[in-house]
C-alpha cells in the first residue's frame, strides 16, 4: 500500500523514521459524463514528527483526495508518498464519520484498536468518553447520535489509532465551539505531549488535571506528527505549527508560513491563549491575505 | 397489523363482487365462484392424496430457495470482493441470468432426468441467479468508503466479512429472499409443467386438463401460501433482527 523509503529518497530524517514525504501527487478523477477534473496537480510537502501541519484550502479543492491518497485509500494518477519505515499506524478522521451502524459506539472504537492489535483498556476508555460528554452514549448506536457526537467518535478513534502519524480531515465541522475547542487541543496537545510535557500545564486550570492522566494512560507517550486540513483560518492559526494554503483545484501549494507563538521565549501551543494573543490578529491578516487572493481567484 | 386490514378488505369486496357475478351461469362456467372454490377446498384439504401433491412441491422449492439463495449469496459477495472476477463474470452470469428458464426446462429431462432432483436444480436456478446479482449489486450498499477505511485500519478478509459484510448483508438478504421466493415457486411450476405425475403443478395441469377451475384455483391458492407465510416470516425478521440498528441507512 505504502511504499518505504526508496534510493532517491535518503535524506537523514528519513532514515530516521522522522519525515512522512508527499512527492509531486497528481490524480484526475473521469466524471459519469467523461469529462476529467483534475484535483491534484504536482502537490509535494513533507511532514515532520512533532509538527502539527494544517493544509488551509477552498471546499472542494481535493483537500479530502489528497488525506486518501495519503492513507493509501485511494492511489494517485503519479507521484508517491513516502511513510518511513517501521511506521507503525497512521491514525485517520475521515470527513464523513465512519462508524458501524451494527456495533455500539464503545464496540466501534474497541474493534479499530483490536484490528491494530492495541491493548484496550475498556475503564479508561470509558472514563474518555464521559469525560468527552459522551457518556450517557457508550452504548449507544450510532444512528442515536448526532452528526457532530459521530465526528466527536470519529476523531476519538483516530487519536487512539494513531502512533506515528495522525490524519484529521476537517474534523470538526459539526462540533459544537466548545467541544470542538476541547479537541483541537487534544489534537495539539498529542503533538506536543512527547516534545515539551511542560507547555500544557497552563492548560490544567482549564482541563481537569484527572482528565488530562486518564488521557495520557491512553494516549501513551508518542511520536507523532499530524495532517490538520481545514478551510478555517482562525482554526488553522490556533493549532498550527506551520500552514500550507492551497490552490482551487487543481491543488498545488501556493504559501507556507511558519506559524510560532511565544510568551518569555516559551512556545505557546493552547489553542485558546493563542486566541487572545497579539500576534494572533497579525497572523490573522497574514493568512487572510493571502487566503482572500488564493480562493479569490476561483471566483474571477 | 393495521396495515393488513386494507388489503384484506380490498379481497374480499374481490370475493363478493366475484360471487355476484358467478350468479351468471355464463361466468360460473368459466371463473367458478368463490363458494365453489371454497367447497372443493374444504374436500381437498381432507385428502391426503392432495396433501402429498402439496408436500412435493413445498420440499423441492425450499430446497431449490435455500440453496440458490445460500449460494448465490455467497457468489455474489465473492464477485464483489474480487471486482477483477466480478468484472468478468458479471456479463457472463447476466447472459445465462437471461435464458428462460421455460427454453432449458424440457432439455433438463435429458440432463437431471424427471425425479425431485431435477425439480430442485430447476427451481435452484431460478433462484441462484437472481440472488447473485441481488448480492452483488447490494453488497456494496454500505458505503465503499466503510470498506475502505477498514482496510486502511488493517481489517483482514475474514474480519471483514464477520464484522462488516455479513452484518450489512442483513440489510439485504431478507429482502434478496422475499424477492427470490417467487422466482422458486414458478421454477417448481415449469419443473412440474414439463414432467411430473406429483406436485401442485401436476395438480393445476391435469384439473386445467379437466376443465375444473375451482380445482385449478385451490391448486393456485397453495403455490402462493407458499411465498406469502414465507414472506411473512421475512417480514417478521426484519421487524425483530434489524430493529437495533434499522434507522441507519442514511
Amino acid at each position: 500500500m505504502h511504499k518505504t523509503t526508496k534510493e532517491n529518497l535518503i535524506t537523514d530524517e528519513a532514515q530516521q523514521n522522522k519525515v512522512l514525504i508527499v512527492e509531486n501527487l497528481k490524480k484526475t478523477y473521469t466524471l459519469p459524463d467523461h469529462r476529467k477534473v483534475k484535483v491534484l496537480d504536482g502537490i509535494s510537502f513533507t511532514l515532520r514528527k512533532g509538527e502539527f501541519l494544517v493544509l488551509l484550502g477552498p471546499n472542494g479543492c481535493g483537500k479530502s483526495t489528497l488525506t486518501k491518497i495519503i492513507t493509501g485509500i485511494e492511489t494517485p494518477d503519479d507521484g508517491k508518498v513516502y511513510v518511513p519505515r517501521g511506521t507503525k499506524s497512521i491514525g485517520y478522521a475521515p470527513q464523513r464519520d465512519i462508524l458501524l451502524p451494527w456495533k455500539s459506539i464503545l464496540d466501534n472504537i474497541t474493534f479499530a484498536l483490536k484490528v491494530r492489535k492495541k491493548e484496550v483498556d475498556v475503564e479508561k476508555l470509558k472514563a474518555l468518553l464521559t469525560e468527552l460528554d459522551l457518556g450517557d452514549f457508550i452504548n449507544a448506536y450510532p444512528y442515536q447520535l448526532s452528526v457532530g457526537m459521530r465526528q466527536k467518535i470519529n476523531v476519538i478513534r483516530a487519536f487512539l489509532m494513531a502512533e506515528d502519524w495522525l490524519v484529521l480531515d476537517e474534523p470538526f465541522s459539526a462540533v459544537d465551539v466548545n467541544m470542538r475547542m476541547v479537541l483541537n487541543r487534544f489534537a495539539v496537545e498529542l503533538v506536543v505531549s512527547t516534545a515539551d510535557k511542560t507547555a500544557f500545564s497552563s492548560l490544567q486550570g482549564v482541563l481537569e488535571e484527572e482528565f488530562l492522566r486518564k488521557y495520557y494512560a491512553l494516549s501513551l507517550s508518542r511520536d507523532l506528527g499530524v495532517l490538520y486540513i481545514t478551510h478555517s483560518v482562525d482554526e488553522a492559526i490556533m493549532v498550527a505549527s506551520r500552514v500550507l494554503i492551497l490552490s482551487p483545484k487543481p491543488t498545488k501549494v501556493v504559501e507556507e508560513i511558519e506559524i510560532r507563538f511565544e510568551e518569555d521565549g516559551k512556545p505557546i501551543y493552547d489553542p485558546i491563549e493563542r486566541k487572545s494573543h497579539p500576534k494572533f490578529s497579525e497572523y490573522f491578516t497574514l493568512l487572510w491575505d493571502k487566503v482572500e487572493k488564493v480562493f479569490g481567484g476561483k471566483k474571477t | 397489523m393495521k396495515e393488513g386490514i386494507k388489503p384484506l378488505a380490498v379481497i374480499l369486496l374481490f370475493l363478493i363482487i366475484w360471487q355476484i357475478l358467478a350468479l351468471s351461469e355464463e361466468v360460473s362456467k368459466y371463473f367458478s365462484s368463490p363458494y365453489e372454490v371454497f367447497t372443493v377446498l374444504l374436500q381437498e384439504i381432507r385428502s391426503s392424496e392432495f396433501w402429498s401433491h402439496v408436500i412435493f412441491s413445498y420440499i423441492n422449492i425450499t430446497f431449490g430457495y435455500v440453496l440458490g439463495n445460500l449460494l448465490g449469496a455467497f457468489v455474489g459477495i465473492v464477485l464483489w470482493l474480487r471486482d477483477s472476477l466480478g468484472r468478468i463474470f458479471n456479463p457472463i452470469l447476466f447472459l445465462l441470468s437471461s435464458i428462460p428458464i421455460f427454453a432449458i426446462a424440457p432439455m433438463s429431462i435429458l440432463w437431471w432426468g424427471s425425479g425431485d432432483t431435477a425439480k430442485v436444480i430447476i427451481v435452484f436456478l431460478h433462484v441462484f441467479f437472481v440472488a447473485v446479482f441481488y448480492a452483488y449489486r447490494n453488497v456494496g450498499s454500505i458505503r465503499d468508503e466503510y470498506y475502505a477505511f477498514f482496510k486502511f485500519v488493517g481489517v483482514d478478509d475474514l474480519n471483514m466479512f464477520i464484522h462488516i459484510i455479513i452484518p450489512s448483508a442483513s440489510l439485504w438478504f431478507l429482502p434478496m429472499l422475499k424477492l427470490t421466493v417467487g422466482f422458486a415457486v414458478l421454477g417448481e411450476f415449469v419443473a412440474e409443467f414439463i414432467v411430473s405425475d406429483k406436485g401442485i403443478g401436476h395438480y393445476i395441469i391435469r384439473a386445467t386438463g379437466l376443465y375444473d377451475v375451482p380445482r385449478v384455483i385451490v391448486g393456485i391458492i397453495f403455490l402462493l401460501t407458499y411465498s406469502t407465510v414465507v414472506a411473512l416470516i421475512i417480514d417478521f425478521l426484519h421487524k425483530t433482527v434489524l430493529r437495533k440498528y434499522i434507522e441507519w441507512r442514511e
